[in-house]
C-alpha cells in the first residue's frame, strides 16, 4: 500500500477550510472580535484598575477575570440582539466561561476548607483531571461549532497495520488514557477515604487492595480503548508475538518488575507499612538497618530508611527473588537485647531476679513472650548478663532499649550493686627515666619508647 | 524598462500555454474560457498585473453545501440523490476550478435543528437543499435570505413551482428537484393502465391487486373529481369542500372494502409489495422510479398519470427540494452560491440530471426531450400540468393541525368514523389553522 493510500488528511484540510470560510463572514468576525475584546478588557480591568481591594480570594483563582468577561460578553450580546445580528458564538462563550467560573469557585472553596493531604489531592485532581476535561470540552465545542465533529474526529486518517485510525482513536489513546488513569486514581482514593476504617482489612492490606484496584481499572480502560479503536486481531497477535521477542530481550527487567509487583500485591508478603531489614537486600548496609515500606507500585517498592529518613526505590524483582527479613509479616513484635555487667562481688541470681522484675514493669515490654535475663559470661572485670525482651513497636527498639538501660541502672544502684568498668594499672620499673622534651619542643629519639 | 514590459507581454501568453499543458485537469471538447483564465490568474506575474482590479469573471473561494440524508428513503433513491449532487459539484468545480465545494450530508432527523443552531452563530452552509415544506418555516425564523430575482434565472423555471419559493412576493428558494405523483403498474399483469378511477376500480374487482398510499396530502389528488379544491387558486367554500371530501373519503372507503384493493398509510411498504409483485397497480412518486425500475426492470414497470375521477383530471400535489441561502454569507460567498444555483438549474445540467434519473421532470422549462426517446418525461409533464404546489400560507395552515387531520382522514377511510363528520372536522381544522 502506498503512503498516499495510508494517509488521508482530507478531514483535517476540510476542517481548516471550513474555519477559514467561517472567518470570512462579517457576522462571525464581529462576534470573535467582541469575545476577544471582552477578555482583554476583563484582564485590563482586573490587573490594572484592581476594582476590589484585598480580594485575593477571587483574584488568585481567576474568578474576577471570568466575572468581568461575563459582564462584557453580556453587554456584547445585548448589542448584537439590538442590531439583529447573530450572537450564538457569544452565548457559547458565556456558557463556557460560566462553567469555568463555577469550577474555579467550587475548587477554591473546597481548597479553602480542606487541609493537608486532602487539599493537595484536590489541587492535584483539579489540575490533572477536571481542567483537562474542561479543555477537551471547549475544544470539542470549537470543532462542533466550526466543523463537523463526526467527519473531523471519526474519519480514518491513517491506515496502520490494516487498521484505520482516526483522530478520535489517537485522542482516546493519549488524552483519553491520561484522563482515565487520573480518574481511576481519583476513584480509588475517594473510595479509600470513604471506606477508611469501615472494613475488616488492615491498613496495609487495604492499601495493597486499592493499588490493585487502581491498576486493574487502568488495565480495563486500556483494553476498552483498544477494543473501541478496533485493532485488527491478526495484526494485534503479530505485534504481540513480536513484542514477546522484545520482552525476552530488552524488556525483561520491566516485565519482571511488573509481574513481580502484581504477585507481591496479590500474595501480600510485602505491603505498605511493613518493616524490613535492608541488610537482606543490600549487603553493604549496616547489619541492622530498619526501613518501612511506604508504597508498593507495579514497578518498584518505596522504602523509608528509619535511621536517616531517606527513601529508597527498590525494583520489585529484587523483593521477588531475594530473601527478605520482615518484622511485620505475621506478628508485629520484635526481640531486642541489651547487655550489662556487675562486679564480682554481686549475687548473680539476685541480679537476674531484680533486673527481670524491673524490665517487666516497663509498659511496652511484652509479657508474652516473657523477658529474660541471662548470665552469659565471666568478664575481665565483671559478671556479664544480657536481657532479652519483646516489644510491639518494631520501630521503637532503640528508644525502649534506652529506657530499659536506665531502668536497669536505677535498679542496680538502688540495691547497691556495682557496675564495674575496666581499670588498668601501670607499673614503672625503677631504672626507667622519663625524658623531658628539648628546647625546640622536639621529642628525643627515645621518647617513643614509652 | 520598455524592453522589460515587452518581454513580460510575451511571457504571459507563453506562461499561459505552459500552465495549461501542465494542468492536471483533463481537456474538454468545448473550450472553457473561465477555467483557462482562472489558471492564468493563478500565476504570480498575472496576479501582480491584475492587482486592484476586481476579478468578477473568475470566482474563487469555498462554497459549503448541506443536503439531508433522508432516513425514510430507500437506499437506492438516496444514493441516486447523492450521486446527482456529487456529479453536479464535480461539473461545477470543473467549470470554476478556483472554487472548492465542501458538501456535507446530515440525517433529515436533525439537519433542520442543526442548521438553525449554526445560523444562530452566524455560521452554517452557504447553500442548503431544503424540502419545499420547510421553506416557510425557515423564512419565518429569518434563517434564510431572500434571493434577488436579478441574480437567479427564475424565468427559466416552470411556472407552477413559483408557489414553492415565493413568500409575500419575494423569492426565498430555488427549486432543484421536483417530485410528481404518478400511477405505476406492472406490465406483466396490466396491459393498459386505467385512465379513469372507475376503470381502476373495475381492474381491482377483476382481481388486479391495487393500492393507493401516502399521507392525507398525497391522497388529495382525487378531490378534484368531486368538485372541490382544498388548496390552490380555486379553493372551495366550506360546504363544497366538506361535501367533496366526504365523497372522496366514501369512494376510498368503498374501494378499500374490495378484496384486491388496499389503502396504505406507509408508501414505503406499498412500494415494497409492488416490487415483490404482490401489488400490480400503485400510486407512486417520480423520485421512487429509479428504485422501482431497478427491482422490476424497464420492461415490466409501467408509468402513467393518476386516473381521472368523474371526468376531471386528478390534481396531485407537487413536492420537491430547493436550494436556500444563508443570510450571513459575505459578498464573495454569495456570488459563488448564486453561480452554483444558476449552474444547477441551467438547461444542460437539468437535462443531465433528468437523463441520469430517467424519470425526474427538470425544473428548467427549457430542458426539453424527445418524448419518444424518454416516454416517462411526457407522462411527468402531463401530470405536472394538473398538479398544484402549496404556497407558504397553505403549508403553515396545514402543518399546524396536520396530525389531527391525518388521524381523522385515516379513521374515516377505515370506516371507524362517519365520513360526513370527518370531512366537517377536517374543514374546520383547516379553517382554524388559516
Amino acid at each position: 500500500m502506498s503512503v498516499n493510500q495510508q494517509i488521508n488528511l482530507e478531514p483535517l484540510s476540510n476542517f481548516v477550510t471550513e474555519i477559514l470560510h467561517s472567518l470570512q463572514r462579517p457576522a462571525v468576525g464581529v462576534q470573535l472580535l467582541l469575545i476577544a475584546g471582552s477578555f482583554l478588557l476583563a484582564i485590563v480591568v482586573v490587573k490594572v484598575l484592581n476594582p476590589i481591594k484585598n480580594a485575593s480570594f477571587f483574584q488568585a483563582s481567576g474568578l474576577l477575570t471570568s466575572f468581568f468577561s461575563l459582564i462584557f460578553l453580556s453587554v456584547s450580546n445585548v448589542i448584537l440582539t439590538a442590531l439583529l445580528l447573530p450572537k450564538g458564538l457569544i452565548a457559547d462563550s458565556c456558557s463556557a466561561i460560566l462553567l469555568l467560573a463555577i469550577l474555579l469557585l467550587t475548587f477554591r472553596l473546597i481548597i479553602r476548607f480542606s487541609h493537608g493531604r486532602h487539599q493537595r489531592l484536590v489541587i492535584c485532581y483539579r489540575d490533572r483531571l477536571v481542567f483537562p476535561i474542561f479543555i477537551c470540552y471547549c475544544l470539542y465545542l470549537f470543532v462542533q461549532t466550526f466543523g463537523d465533529p463526526n467527519e473531523f474526529l471519526f474519519t480514518p486518517i491513517l491506515n496502520l497495520f490494516a487498521t484505520p485510525f482516526s483522530i478520535a482513536d489517537g485522542l482516546s489513546l493519549t488524552v483519553g488514557m491520561f484522563i482515565w488513569i487520573n480518574f481511576s486514581s481519583l476513584f480509588v482514593q475517594t473510595l479509600e477515604m470513604l471506606l477508611d476504617g469501615q472494613h475488616a482489612l488492615t491498613l496495609e492490606a487495604s492499601k495493597a487492595l486499592y493499588t490493585l484496584l487502581r491498576y486493574g481499572l487502568i488495565g480495563l480502560g486500556l483494553f476498552v480503548i483498544v477494543g473501541i479503536i478496533g485493532v485488527n486481531p491478526t495484526v494485534f497477535g503479530l505485534i504481540t508475538g513480536g513484542l514477546s521477542v522484545g520482552i525476552g530481550l530488552g524488556l525483561k527487567e520491566i516485565i519482571s518488575n511488573f509481574l513481580g509487583g502484581i504477585w507481591l500485591l496479590i500474595e501480600g508478603s510485602t505491603k505498605p507499612g511493613d518493616i524490613i531489614n535492608l541488610n537482606s537486600l543490600d549487603n553493604s548496609a549496616e547489619p541492622f538497618l530498619l526501613a518501612k515500606i511506604t508504597d508498593c507500585g507495579l514497578r518498584a517498592v518505596t522504602v523509608t530508611n528509619v535511621s536517616d529518613h531517606s527513601e529508597r526505590i527498590i525494583p520489585n524483582n529484587i523483593f521477588f527473588s531475594n530473601q527478605i527479613t520482615t518484622y511485620t509479616k505475621n506478628h508485629n513484635i520484635i526481640a531486642r537485647k541489651t547487655y550489662f555487667g556487675v562486679s564480682y562481688g554481686s549475687d548473680p541470681a539476685m541480679v537476674i531476679q531484680l533486673v527481670t522484675n524491673a524490665i517487666k514493669m516497663h509498659p511496652e515490654v511484652l509479657s508474652d513472650p516473657p523477658p529474660s535475663t541471662t548470665f552469659i559470661a565471666y568478664g575481665d572485670s565483671s559478671l556479664n548478663f544480657y536481657v532479652k525482651f519483646f516489644i510491639q513497636d518494631v520501630m521503637g527498639g532503640i528508644r525502649v532499649t534506652s529506657e530499659l538501660n536506665l531502668l536497669i541502672w536505677e535498679t542496680l544502684k538502688k540495691h547497691a550493686i556495682e557496675i564495674p568498668f575496666p581499670q588498668r594499672t601501670l607499673h614503672f620499673s625503677d631504672n626507667c627515666s622519663i625524658d623531658q622534651p628539648n628546647e625546640e619542643g622536639v621529642d628525643s629519639p627515645d621518647s617513643n619508647f614509652l | 524598462m520598455r524592453r522589460f514590459f515587452r518581454c513580460l507581454f510575451l511571457l504571459i501568453p507563453v506562461t499561459s500555454v505552459v500552465l495549461q499543458s501542465c494542468s492536471d485537469q483533463s481537456s474538454t471538447v468545448t473550450p472553457n474560457l473561465a477555467e483557462y483564465r482562472g489558471q492564468v490568474n493563478e500565476d504570480k506575474i498575472s496576479k501582480s498585473l491584475t492587482q486592484g482590479v476586481p476579478q468578477t469573471s473568475t470566482p474563487s473561494g469555498t462554497l459549503t453545501i448541506w443536503t439531508p440524508d433522508y432516513k425514510g428513503l430507500n437506499e437506492v433513491v438516496q444514493d441516486k440523490i447523492n450521486s446527482t449532487i456529487t456529479d453536479l459539484i464535480a461539473r461545477f468545480e470543473n467549470r470554476y476550478n478556483l472554487v472548492d465545494v465542501i458538501w456535507k450530508k446530515y440525517p433529515d432527523t436533525y439537519i433542520y435543528k442543526l442548521y438553525s443552531d449554526r445560523i444562530n452563530d452566524g455560521l452554517g452552509p452557504d447553500l442548503f437543499l431544503a424540502h419545499n415544506f420547510m421553506i416557510p418555516e425557515l423564512s419565518r425564523n429569518n434563517e434564510i435570505s431572500s434571493i434577488p430575482r436579478q441574480h437567479i434565472k427564475f424565468k427559466s423555471l416552470r411556472s407552477r413551482l413559483e408557489n414553492s419559493y415565493t413568500i409575500n412576493g419575494q423569492a426565498y428558494a430555488v427549486p432543484f428537484l421536483i417530485n410528481i405523483q404518478l400511477l405505476c403498474y406492472n406490465r406483466l399483469k396490466v396491459k393498459d393502465p386505467p385512465s379513469t378511477f372507475s376503470a381502476l376500480a373495475d381492474l381491482s374487482q377483476s382481481g388486479v391487486s391495487t393500492a393507493i398510499g401516502g399521507t392525507f396530502l398525497d391522497q388529495m389528488w382525487g378531490l378534484s373529481g368531486f368538485g372541490a379544491s382544498i388548496f390552490g387558486t380555486n379553493i372551495s367554500d366550506r360546504s363544497k369542500l366538506a361535501h367533496g371530501l366526504k365523497g372522496w373519503i366514501k369512494t376510498l372507503y368503498q374501494l378499500d372494502q374490495q378484496p384486491n384493493f388496499a389503502l396504505f398509510k406507509n408508501s414505503t411498504a406499498m412500494n415494497k409489495y409492488f416490487m415483490q409483485g404482490q401489488l400490480s397497480i400503485i400510486t407512486c412518486s417520480s423520485i421512487d422510479l429509479p428504485l422501482l425500475r431497478e427491482k422490476l426492470g424497464d420492461e415490466t414497470l409501467g408509468v402513467s398519470t393518476l386516473p381521472s375521477i368523474n371526468g376531471v383530471a386528478a390534481h396531485s400535489r407537487l413536492t420537491g427540494a430547493s436550494f436556500v441561502t444563508n443570510p450571513y454569507m459575505n459578498q464573495n460567498q454569495r456570488d459563488i452560491a448564486y453561480r452554483f444555483i444558476n449552474f444547477s438549474i441551467s438547461t444542460d445540467q437539468q437535462q443531465q440530471i433528468a437523463i441520469d434519473w430517467g424519470s425526474l421532470l427538470p425544473v428548467n422549462k427549457n430542458a426539453e426531450f424527445n418524448h419518444k426517446l424518454l416516454p416517462i418525461y411526457a407522462v411527468s409533464k402531463q401530470a405536472y400540468s394538473h398538479s398544484f404546489q402549496l404556497n407558504s400560507s397553505e403549508i403553515n395552515a396545514l402543518s399546524a393541525n396536520f396530525n389531527a387531520i391525518q388521524d381523522l382522514f385515516d379513521d374515516a377511510t377505515s370506516g371507524l368514523i362517519d365520513p360526513d363528520n370527518a370531512s366537517q372536522q377536517i374543514v374546520a381544522l383547516l379553517e382554524v389553522s388559516q
